[in-house]
C-alpha cells in the first residue's frame, strides 16, 4: 500500500503522515454493525417499555441512546467536513495558481465557492466539535487544466459515493436534510466537470455508495493530505490576482 | 465551450484520469468503476427487492409511488423526444442515455413496490420535443424538479429505503447538471439543493398531463 519513501526531501515529513486526518475521522464513524445494534436496542426498548424496567432506568437508557446517536452524527459530519476541507482547498489553490481559463476557470470558481460554503456550514453546525482542517499538498494537480480536470472528476465522484454512504446512517433529520442537499450538489459538480472533461456525466443508472475505508484509502493514495494538526489553517482566501 | 458537438465518451471515468498521481487514478477507477454499472444496479435491486412489497411501510410506499410517477413522466418525455426524431448531436446522446437510465429507475421502483407501474398516463410536452433548444429547456425543468422532489422526501422515508433511493437521487442530480450544461446554464447554481414538497411535486407532474 503506502510507499512512505519520500520522492523529495522536502516532502519527507508530509509523507510519513499521509493517512492521518481522514482516517481519524473515519474511525469515529458508526459502523453498520453499530447501527444494527442500535436498531436491536430500540426494539429491546420497546419490549422494556411494556413494563419490565422501572421508568427511571428506561429514561437513562433512552438518554444514553440519544447521546450515542448524537455522537455518531457528529462523527459523520466531521468526516464530511474533512472531505469538504480537501475539496475546498483544491479549488481554492487551483484559482490561486491561475492555470485555468474559460469554462474550467468558471467551474473552479463556482464549485470552490460551494465547497467553501459546505465547510462553513459544517463548522457552524458542529461548533466546537468541528475538526480542524488538515494541511494539503496537491502535488501539481492544480498546475494544468488537464491534471486539474482529471483530479476534479475523481474527487467529485468520490464525494458522491462518500456522502451516499453516510446518508442512511444519519440519525437527526435536520442533519439528514442538510446532507442530502449537499449530496446532490456534489453529484451536480461531478456531472459538470465530467461534461467539461468530455465524459458522459451520468454514466450509470445507479450511483454506488463508497464504504468509508475505501474513501480513506483513495484519499490516502493521493498523498494530498499532509499534516492533520496544522499550526495554521491550510485555507486561505483565494488570490484572484494569481 | 466545444460546441462542435462531439459525443461524450462513455469510458467508465477511467480514461480521463491522467493526473500526476498514478495511484489515485487506479484506486478511484477501481473503487468507483468496479462498483458501478451492473454491480451497482444489481446491489441496488437486491436491497430494494429485499424491502419490497409488504415490508414497506405505508409512508415509504407513498413516497416511492410519487417517485414512480416522476420516473414515468421522465421516461415518457425522453421516449417521445427520441421518437420525434428531431434531436441531434449531444442533445440526442443526452436523451438516449438519460432516457435509458430513467427506464431503469422505473423498473427499480416497480420492483421495490412489488407491482408494475401499470399503464403510464398520457403526458404531453407541447412543442418541447420539436427541437434541441426547446427540448433541453424542458429537460432542465423536469430534471431539476424531479431531483427537488426526491430530496424533499428523504426525511420522510425510512433510512433503509433511503439507502436504496439515494442510488437514484444522485443520478437525477447528474441528469439535471448535464441538461443545464447543454442549456448553457450553471450546472450547480446553489451550494445546497432546495427541496420541494410532495404537493408541489404532484402539481408539477399534473402540468404535463394531457
Amino acid at each position: 500500500m503506502s510507499d512512505t519513501t519520500p520522492t523529495k526531501n522536502t516532502l519527507a515529513l508530509a509523507d510519513i503522515d499521509v493517512d492521518g486526518a481522514l482516517r481519524e475521522t473515519a474511525e469515529r464513524l458508526p459502523t453498520r454493525g453499530q447501527f444494527l445494534r442500535r436498531g436491536a436496542r430500540a426494539t429491546a426498548m420497546g419490549i422494556v417499555a411494556a413494563g419490565l424496567l422501572p421508568e427511571a432506568a428506561q429514561a437513562r437508557a433512552s438518554k444514553r441512546d440519544q447521546a450515542k446517536a448524537n455522537a455518531n452524527d457528529v462523527a459523520i459530519l466531521n468526516f464530511a467536513l474533512t472531505l469538504e476541507y480537501l475539496q475546498a482547498a483544491f479549488y481554492t489553490q487551483a484559482e490561486r495558481v491561475g492555470s485555468l481559463h474559460g469554462a474550467l476557470a468558471k467551474q473552479a470558481r463556482v464549485v470552490g465557492s460551494h465547497e467553501r460554503a459546505h465547510v462553513k456550514a459544517f463548522q457552524k453546525t458542529l461548533g466546537r466539535a468541528a475538526v480542524k482542517s488538515p494541511s494539503f499538498n496537491f502535488r501539481g494537480a492544480t498546475d494544468s487544466p488537464r491534471s486539474f480536470r482529471a483530479t476534479a472528476v475523481a474527487f467529485e465522484d468520490l464525494a458522491v459515493g462518500a456522502y451516499k454512504e453516510q446518508l442512511p446512517k444519519i440519525h437527526s433529520n435536520a442533519y439528514l436534510a442538510a446532507a442530502i442537499a449537499i449530496h446532490s450538489v456534489e453529484a451536480r459538480h461531478a456531472a459538470w466537470i465530467r461534461y467539461l472533461a468530455g465524459i458522459v456525466p451520468a454514466e450509470h443508472a445507479f450511483d454506488a455508495s463508497l464504504p468509508d475505508h475505501e474513501t480513506v484509502q483513495v484519499v490516502n493514495a493521493t498523498h494530498f493530505v499532509t499534516l492533520h494538526a496544522p499550526e495554521t489553517s491550510a485555507r486561505h482566501a483565494p488570490a484572484f490576482t494569481g | 465551450m466545444d460546441h462542435q458537438d462531439p459525443q461524450l465518451a462513455a469510458n467508465g471515468g477511467r480514461g480521463s484520469f491522467e493526473v500526476p498521481r498514478g495511484a489515485l487514478i487506479k484506486r478511484i477507477a477501481l473503487s468507483l468503476g468496479g462498483l458501478s454499472a451492473a454491480g451497482a444496479a444489481a446491489a441496488g435491486l437486491a436491497s430494494a427487492s429485499r424491502s419490497s412489497g409488504a415490508s414497506l411501510s405505508s409512508r415509504d410506499r407513498e413516497v416511492l409511488e410519487l417517485a414512480l410517477k416522476f420516473e414515468q413522466l421522465q421516461t415518457a418525455f425522453y421516449g417521445q423526444a427520441l421518437h420525434g426524431g428531431k434531436l441531434t448531436g449531444q442533445t440526442k446522446q443526452f436523451a438516449e442515455v438519460v432516457g435509458r437510465e430513467e427506464r431503469a429507475h422505473l423498473h427499480y421502483l416497480e420492483r421495490a413496490l412489488g407491482h408494475a407501474a401499470g399503464k403510464a398516463p398520457t403526458f404531453t410536452f407541447g412543442d418541447a420535443t420539436t427541437n434541441n433548444a426547446k427540448f433541453i429547456a424542458a429537460a432542465v425543468t423536469i430534471e431539476d424538479t424531479g431531483l427537488a422532489a426526491y430530496n424533499g422526501q428523504a426525511e420522510n422515508i425510512s433510512r433503509a429505503t433511503l439507502q436504496s433511493v439515494a442510488r437514484v437521487i444522485s443520478v437525477e442530480a447528474r441528469h439535471a447538471a448535464w441538461a443545464r450544461s447543454l442549456a448553457g446554464k450553471l450546472p450547480a447554481p446553489v451550494p445546497a439543493d432546495v427541496p420541494i414538497t410532495a404537493s408541489a411535486a404532484l402539481k408539477s407532474i399534473k402540468s404535463y398531463l394531457g
